[in-house]
């Protein structure tokens, strides 16, 4: 079987899931991920993503505020799981061993 | 929620649009959020901005559903679209060259479709202004009843405009308008000068006739009669600037009322006008220079008349008709009208009524367009149903699985829009390449834009082409039986083989008939240029007489003829071809009284001029200057002597206005242009004139006209020299027929292009279905030649029945279009065997160019081959 790998762009809508705690749906996230990254964002590739992590395990979705409207329309909020802050730190952990690899030069040209 | 809040509203279309792709309960989260940010950006960014945003965001997430996202999230139609998107892609890649044949076919149908249609457009939209009045917009003709015609005339006498608004209640005002190349003059400006055609108009002229002013004000621009409105082109010569114009003092000379003008207004001319006019002039002020031409007998203005709301047309005409008879006693004339957006299609009187004109031509093309759309469908039914075997089993599988035919029909009908709309992108891309040609062709100015009356019809247009050419292959491709389609069985029925075979020669048929009109209206056209006119028209020069030259005309003319180069000079009224003097009501001995209104044609100008004609004497002399009662002698050509009836013409008397005396007689020569028959006709001499004419040699000709220049500027300083070939003239008289030519000749090649792609992909589809066929036949000791004949017959013999059918029908609609001309060319076989053949060498070659591959066909190969 593949392995399940975390996307980039997965990785921060993950992250912003997690940050926002138990607040974090649509708007909330798309306005939070683009406030940190100073760009627009579109709904139609969040909710993309958040699909992907919903199926991998990694968030998982509750309903709350639903109107009584017909038609209506419903909140839904995306809590990160354990195995999404696994999946998190796993990437942290690759990310941090590969720059504890990078050779003096290179860090030093960052001064 | 405040109440005002109420009312905004995210916009509907893009609610919709998500409604339809998405599950319900994603589609209600993401409405929630959808929301959520559209009010919030109602507060910071404004609605028009939030409605935007929202309806960017839809996209958004319909792309995504659709490119990337889990079926569960959206409805199963969209799972369809994409998966029948996904196959019309498939079967396109599979099969590249029917997929090529079929774009290009439409491609190129629609393209030439989309053109005539915006020339069409063009054309029935000319003189439909949207002024004020324009709806209540009609022109007053003139009928003259002869006794055996009634000849109808634009112009109408002078007192009649203001005795219409007077003696008629339903006429709510007229526009007097004046306009004739005798009226033509030269605008200054200091030192800038440049010819103009006025027009002397009613003072309510803008309130039916559209033209835009860029500078000045329509309501004071005739505040006083001395003004004069010019036209953009005219401000920025004379002024480099349309805003500098308004208020400055120009000068006008013409024949009859040169003068200083002050500039009021600039206009555009509109493209929708017919009539082209450099520059307006009040009519009060062309009457209060000629008062002279008030009476019941002189004739000038064209009657525009606005009625008043709600009067019948034919009520009013019944009204007006004898009213000339109450003014004048005895008149034969009488009067009606017509809308004036008409005038322009319907310009051809017979009878005394509008019968048809440019209507035809608009007529022909949109059925030329139609048939070759027609063409490129055809083509489309013909590919789709003859390559069903290819989508059988995906059809059996469908149906077993329980697909509806409903559904199949959607999806062969969806498919065959969508290649029509990828055609119309090609379409579009070789509309921008041919429209400035297509313009050079038919003399206008189109363009293509996002105009909603030109893109709408186009959008329509593409649609019904798609929906049209797969109604037949949809219902044919979901009628197999699921049991019998997964065998991979066709349905044999004769009926669609019959629809077939029918398609295929009536898109042949078509071109054959296309061919056979190119080859004939080609043959008339260089039979009316290159035949003998009777008078030699080549290295002939002719230029306007005006300003001081009027005075000097011998002088100049004697001038002229020392220049080194001239052959021959003459000054003459009016001009050749066609724009002769003419005159009625002539005597002569034992005049049969019938005669009397007949119109004899004449030129009154110099001795020379029938000598710098080179007509050939028949009898007698030409006039000279060395013979002083020449001043009162005629010379006449044979089709006037043989109305006469003279027997022995030379010396007869002959009254002209004044009593003259016959000298010669010329051979019939065309003063006129081939549609016309050669009319009596006899040369005078005249003082003074209009018109000077010179004959050069052929060699040298730019630095004899150098010379003339110069000459031409000595005698009248102020005057733009301007000439034109008396044979360059000719020829454009023609210029309707030479557009009809080349447009006939690039569509028919269109429409011929097109049904030999369709045959192409046809042959290469049949002989490749019998590759096993011809292995056997090979193996049985077959040539070569006898499986070409055998494979081509079929398709020539189609190709060979739609000759059959459409020589008459080109034999027909030919006869007709000849009947135009009084000179033409006899409907010889050999124009429709050329065409028939060149059609059949054609076909054939198509067809070949297939065929002859598939005799190489490696006979063990296919026969080894399962299929």
């Amino acid at each position: 079987m593949k392995k399940v790998t975390l996307g980039a762009f997965e990785e921060l809508v993950l992250l912003t899931a997690g940050v926002l705690q138990d607040n974090a749906y649509g708007v909330t996230i798309k306005l939070e991920l683009e406030r940190q990254l100073n760009k627009k964002i579109s709904l139609g590739a969040l909710y993309s993503a958040l699909q992907r992590l919903e199926e991998k395990g990694w968030v998982n979705s509750r309903i709350g505020g639903i109107t009584e409207k017909q038609g209506g329309r419903r909140k839904q909020y995306y809590d990160i799981t354990k195995e999404g802050m696994m999946a998190l730190d796993e990437v942290r952990a690759m990310r941090n061993s590969l720059f504890d690899r990078l050779p003096q030069t290179a860090i030093n040209l960052l001064k | 929620m405040s109440q005002e809040q109420h009312n905004i509203r995210p916009p509907r279309f893009a609610k919709w649009l998500l409604e339809s792709f998405c599950s319900y309960d994603f589609l209600s989260t993401a409405l929630w959020d959808l929301e959520e940010l559209f009010h919030q950006n109602v507060k910071n960014k404004g609605i028009t901005k939030a409605r935007l945003l929202y309806t960017i965001e839809v996209f958004g997430i319909i792309t995504h559903l659709f490119f990337k996202g889990k079926s569960q999230y959206s409805v199963n139609k969209t799972a369809m679209l994409k998966h029948n998107l996904i196959i019309t892609f498939r079967s396109f890649k599979r099969y590249k060259s029917s997929f090529l044949i079929n774009l290009f076919g439409l491609a190129t149908g629609l393209a030439s479709a989309l053109l005539i249609y915006l020339w069409v457009n063009n054309e029935l939209n000319m003189n439909h202004f949207g002024e004020k009045d324009s709806t209540r917009h009609y022109q007053v003709f003139i009928n003259n009843n002869y006794s055996d015609r009634v000849e109808t005339q634009e112009k109408i006498t002078f007192p009649l405009p203001d005795a219409l608004e007077e003696d008629f209640p339903e006429v709510e005002y007229t526009i007097p308008v004046i306009l004739s190349p005798f009226y033509e003059g030269v605008l200054s400006f200091e030192d800038q000068f440049f010819r103009a055609d006025p027009q002397y108009v009613g003072d309510r002229y803008f309130d039916v006739f559209s033209c835009d002013f860029l500078a000045g004000e329509k309501a004071s621009a005739w505040s006083d009669q001395n003004n004069v409105v010019i036209s953009e082109s005219m401000a920025l010569g004379l002024f480099r600037d349309v805003d500098q114009a308004i208020g400055k003092t120009v000068f006008f000379k013409n024949k009859t009322h040169s003068g200083n003008y002050l500039v009021s207004g600039v206009f555009r001319p509109d493209s929708k006008a017919s009539s082209k006019f450099d520059l307006l002039l009040t009519y009060d002020l062309f009457l209060s220079k000629r008062p002279k031409v008030m009476n019941w007998w002189n004739e000038g203005p064209l009657g525009h008349v606005v009625l008043s709301e709600g009067v019948e047309l034919d009520q009013f005409n019944v009204k007006i008709k004898d009213y000339l008879k109450t003014k004048v006693k005895g008149t034969q004339q009488t009067l009606f009208a017509q809308k004036f957006s008409e005038t322009y299609l319907y310009g051809v009187y017979e009878n005394g009524s509008p019968t048809e004109g440019r209507i035809v031509y608009v007529r022909i093309f949109s059925l030329i367009a139609l048939f070759v759309l027609t063409i490129a469908c055809i083509n489309y039914v013909n590919l789709s149903t003859a390559q069903a075997t290819r989508r059988i089993k995906e059809i059996g599988v469908k149906k077993a699985v329980g697909a509806q035919r409903s559904v199949l029909i959607y999806q062969y009908i969806a498919e065959s829009i969508f290649i029509t709309f990828l055609s119309l992108a090609l379409a579009i891309g070789i509309i921008f390449l041919l429209l400035p040609q297509f313009n050079e062709i038919t003399g206008k100015q189109l363009s293509i834009n996002l105009d909603p009356g030109i893109s709408i019809p186009i959008l329509a247009i593409t649609f019904l082409t798609g929906l049209i050419s797969s109604i037949y292959p949809a219902l044919y491709l979901s009628s197999f039986k699921p049991v019998l389609a997964l065998k991979g069985k066709m349905r044999r029925d004769s009926g669609g083989r019959w629809l077939h075979k029918g398609l295929v020669v009536f898109q042949f048929a078509i071109s054959v008939v296309m061919i056979i009109s190119v080859t004939v209206i080609y043959v008339q056209i260089r039979f009316i240029q290159a035949s003998n006119l009777g008078y030699d028209n080549q290295h002939l020069i002719s230029f306007r007489m005006e300003g001081k030259l009027v005075d000097n005309a011998e002088a100049f003319v004697t001038e002229t003829k020392k220049i080194a180069g001239v052959v021959n000079a003459s000054h003459l009224w009016g001009r050749l071809p066609g724009k002769v003097s003419w005159r009625s009501n002539l005597q002569w001995k034992d005049q049969d009284p019938e005669l009397k209104s007949t119109i004899f044609h004449f030129i009154d100008g110099g001795h020379e001029m029938a000598k710098l004609l080179d007509v050939e004497i028949k009898e007698g002399r030409f006039l000279s200057e060395d013979i002083p009662s020449d001043k009162t002698s005629i010379v006449m050509n044979e089709t006037a002597i043989a109305l006469i009836g003279y027997k022995d013409p030379i010396g007869q008397k002959f009254w002209t206005g004044e009593m003259c005396t016959i000298v010669g007689v010329v051979k019939d020569f065309h003063f006129e242009g081939m549609h016309e028959e050669i009319k009596p006709f006899f040369f005078k001499l005249g003082s003074k004139g209009n018109t000077f004419m010179v004959k050069i040699e052929a060699q040298n000709q730019s630095e004899t006209i150098e010379k003339l220049r110069d000459l031409y500027h000595g005698f009248n300083p102020g005057y733009p020299f301007e000439f034109t070939f008396v044979d360059d003239s000719y020829q454009n008289l023609y210029l309707e027929e030479e557009r009809i030519s080349t447009l006939s000749k690039y569509l028919s090649a269109i429409a011929v292009t097109i049904s030999c792609l369709g045959l192409l992909a046809l042959t290469a589809f049949s002989t490749q279905r019998r590759f096993k066929e011809i292995a056997i036949r090979k193996v049985l000791g077959s040539s070569s030649l006898n499986i070409m004949r055998l494979l081509s017959r079929e398709f020539v013999l189609l190709v060979i029945l739609a000759m059959v059918i459409a020589a008459p029908i080109g034999f027909y609609l030919m006869k007709n279009w000849l009947e135009d001309f009084a000179y033409r060319i006899e409907l010889e076989p050999i124009y429709f065997i050329l065409s028939c053949l060149f059609m059949l060498a054609i076909a054939w070659l198509t067809i070949m160019s297939q065929i002859a591959n598939s005799t190489k066909v490696n006979v063990t190969e296919s026969l080894r081959t399962e299929g």
